[in-house]
């Protein structure tokens, strides 16, 4: 027995509580500075805003209290915000699985040790590092009319494409330029994730005869769940946020085809001047997040394995 | 443990008095000068280098004052307008679009004449359609520095390889629809469509004398008149005059589209003609909107000087407004070819060098030239206008349909 151990069982209690007290000092310490950014960029903007949707605040002029007025104008009388998040759910819905598709198949054709797997990362991950602004400029050189697309097309007998011009071929660019952009993230963390998965596993499941989409089903997906469940958190979220894309490419247009839930928050606050209903406008779309975001928490249980 | 809370929350009260002690406009400085902020818009260094200009004219003019500049491109300055006029820090003298000033008479001045005359100001000397145009209910809210009528911008060489007489001033609307159709073929086209409303405006003026604001500032986009001028400009597509338009928010699609030489004209204002003479490969000319059954007509929009609502020193701001809008600064503005003067004694000093071909079109644009109507939510008329209109000249929705979109969601946007 060390002396140590005899001065623990002498008196247990005080020196642990002095040593927890100690922790507890550092572990402050270190949060202080995170925990005053939180406070300051995070959490105090979102009160706040969440403060400004209960009144009418106008950029210009008086504010009062509304209550709920703000939240039942746009649920109820604003022709356009239920178009807005009918385009958010739009682009979610085309958006998440074909990222998932892109980056998923990418990671794993570039998982096995193939010649120049480093160069093709970093160049399926080149767009992400590029500015949205810049990636929405060259998209719109080679969609607009007469751009690279419409030439293109001429030589398949289609004359006069013009994607930017039909709501529907509007919000097919906004995905498409939002994957070219997006896939890059998801498939890094896909690689990594399969990176760290035991090469053992799938020599033994070879020698039980399973095939390979066996091995896949039962062994790639489980082991890789963490990183999608991050994955699809993540993915979600931002997909949800959707706004630099149309903002840049088409305005909103044609029409409100592309007006998304962050587009039409910004139009309301800062081009109409309207900081109440826009601020209903994000408080709608929080809830929203933070709800299938709790969904998703919830049921990671299920299908989520942690080593 | 309280302890450990209490600190960051003392840092952070810090921090926010610290972020609200920033703020604030104007003060007096201890040499007895007055600091007058003056906020403008500017997108580019020729732009901001012609304010500056400015800056210091007024502080030739009045050593006491002090002017501090400071500039945003021009979708941002109204971004930054509403963050700072929600914490009350906006600047004293504020750039003032004409077609926005109803938007933003909540946070400007009213300029009563006694005060204007104080400060040398006589409205006389200005155009009257812009001195009309930057006013609200009869009551002055900035002054003009500069106007423009919209005019018709056409591709020289163009017209000559097809051999269609070049445009001249007082040119009737058949003129121009059979020029668009002979100019157009093989990807070319001859008119390129810009789904604004001020453009629009200038077709239905010409073809209506009526614009879609009525007179006592009420919405009238479902007018017939409003419906007869998207017919006709959606012909101008379906018959292969014009391209097919984008969704985009490059606002000078139409006119790069004609500097590319892909169009061989497009309506636009004076304002464009020292970026036009700098990118085109070709011959350009100018002329004046063509005449319809009412003329030849075009709303005028310029932009001016207003003092906002919460300006310390009010006399002081409109001194500087005195000499941004003087005839030494109008004649600076001109000759760098910045802008089109208001004050119509000024306006010869523009002609000159590459803006001289446009002389005789502006002056004879000027008599056509009624103020850009505007509504207090003229920015969501804009808005939903320019994106509905993508869909609508394309062919996709009726004209009826589309301005009876934009009418009652503007209506629906307003009561909120």
């Amino acid at each position: 027995m060390t002396t140590a151990s005899t001065g623990v069982s002498r008196s247990p209690a005080a020196p642990r509580r002095a040593l927890r007290r100690r922790e507890a000092v550092a572990a402050y310490g270190f949060l202080t500075p995170s925990g005053l950014g939180f406070l300051a960029f995070t959490l105090g903007p979102i009160l706040g805003s969440l403060a400004i949707s209960f009144f009418h605040w106008p950029v210009i002029g008086g504010r009062s209290w509304a209550g709920l007025t703000n939240f039942l104008t746009i649920l109820t009388e604003d022709p356009i915000f239920w178009r807005a998040v009918r385009n958010t759910l739009i682009f979610v819905v085309l958006y998440m699985p074909l990222n998932f598709l892109l980056a998923l198949g990418l990671a794993l054709w570039i998982s096995p040790q193939i010649r120049g797997r480093g160069l093709y990362r970093l160049l399926f991950f080149l767009p992400a590092v590029t500015p949205i602004v810049a990636n929405a400029l060259v998209w719109r050189l080679l969609v607009q009319p007469n751009g690279l697309f419409a030439e293109v097309a001429t030589w398949f007998g289609i004359e006069d494409l013009n994607p930017l011009g039909s709501g529907a071929g509007a919000m097919a660019v906004v995905v498409a330029m939002s994957l070219w952009q997006g896939f890059g993230y998801n498939m890094l963390v896909f690689s990594a994730g399969l990176d760290s998965i035991p090469e053992q596993l799938y020599e033994a499941a070879s020698l039980d005869g399973a095939n390979v989409l066996h091995r896949f089903a039962r062994i790639t997906l489980p082991m890789l769940s963490p990183s999608i469940f991050f994955a699809t958190v993540m993915t979600l979220i931002t997909s949800f946020q959707v706004f630099a894309q149309p903002y840049v490419l088409t305005a909103g247009g044609p029409g409100v085809a592309t007006t998304t839930m962050v587009m039409y928050l910004y139009q309301r606050g800062f081009q109409l001047f309207d900081l109440g209903t826009a601020s209903a406008v994000a408080t709608s779309l929080f809830v929203i997040i933070a709800a299938i975001t709790a969904v998703q928490f919830t049921g990671q249980r299920r299908w989520v394995h942690y080593e | 443990m309280k302890r450990y809370v209490q600190m960051p929350i003392a840092a952070l009260t810090g921090a926010l008095l610290l972020a609200a002690c920033s703020g604030g406009g104007d003060a007096d400085q201890d040499d007895g000068t007055t600091t007058i902020t003056f906020s403008m818009w500017a997108g580019s260094a020729p732009e901001t280098e012609a304010l500056e200009t400015l800056v210091d004219l007024v502080e030739d003019a009045h050593p006491e004052i002090r002017v501090e500049l400071e500039t945003a491109p021009f979708n941002d300055y109204w971004t930054r307008l509403a963050a700072q006029a929600s914490g009350g820090t906006e600047a004293c003298v504020l750039g003032v679009q004409s077609p926005r000033t109803t938007s933003i008479q909540g946070l400007l001045l009213p300029l009563e004449d006694s005060a204007l005359t104080d400060a040398d100001i006589d409205l006389d000397e200005f155009d009257q359609a812009i001195v009309e145009g930057t006013q609200v209910d009869g009551v002055q809210y900035a002054i003009p520095y500069d106007l423009g009528p919209l005019i018709v911008f056409y591709n020289a060489d163009a017209f000559a390889d097809a051999g269609v007489p070049a445009p001249e001033d007082g040119w009737t609307v058949e003129e121009f629809t059979s020029a668009a159709a002979t100019l157009s073929g093989e990807g070319r086209y001859g008119y390129a469509l810009n789904p604004s409303v001020d453009s629009t405006t200038a077709w239905s003026l010409t073809l209506t004398g009526q614009q879609g604001v009525a007179e006592d500032g009420s919405l009238q986009l479902t007018s017939p008149a409003m419906v007869e001028t998207v017919e006709f400009l959606q012909g101008f597509i379906a018959a292969g005059s014009s391209p097919q338009l984008p969704a985009t928010s490059d606002t000078y699609n139409a006119l790069n589209s004609f500097v590319a030489g892909d169009a061989a004209m497009a309506v636009d204002g004076p304002w464009q003609l020292a970026y036009v003479a700098e990118q085109v490969a070709f011959e350009f000319g100018v002329v004046t909107m063509p005449a319809g059954p009412q003329g030849s007509g075009t709303p005028v929009a310029g932009s001016g000087y207003g003092i906002s609502a919460g300006c310390e020193h009010p006399e002081e701001a409109l001194q500087v407004i005195s000499v941004l809008t003087g005839p030494d600064a109008q004649v600076a503005l001109a000759e760098m070819g910045r802008a089109y003067p208001s004050r119509t004694e000024e306006q010869s000093a523009y002609f000159h060098g590459e803006f001289e071909i446009a002389e005789d079109t502006l002056l004879a644009a000027a008599e056509g030239g009624e103020p850009l109507r505007s509504t207090v939510n003229f920015t969501q008329v804009n808005t939903l206008f320019n994106q509905y209109a993508v869909s609508a000249l394309n062919g996709d929705m009726t004209a009826a349909e589309f301005l009876e979109t934009v009418q009652s969601q503007t209506e629906a946007g307003a009561q909120q």
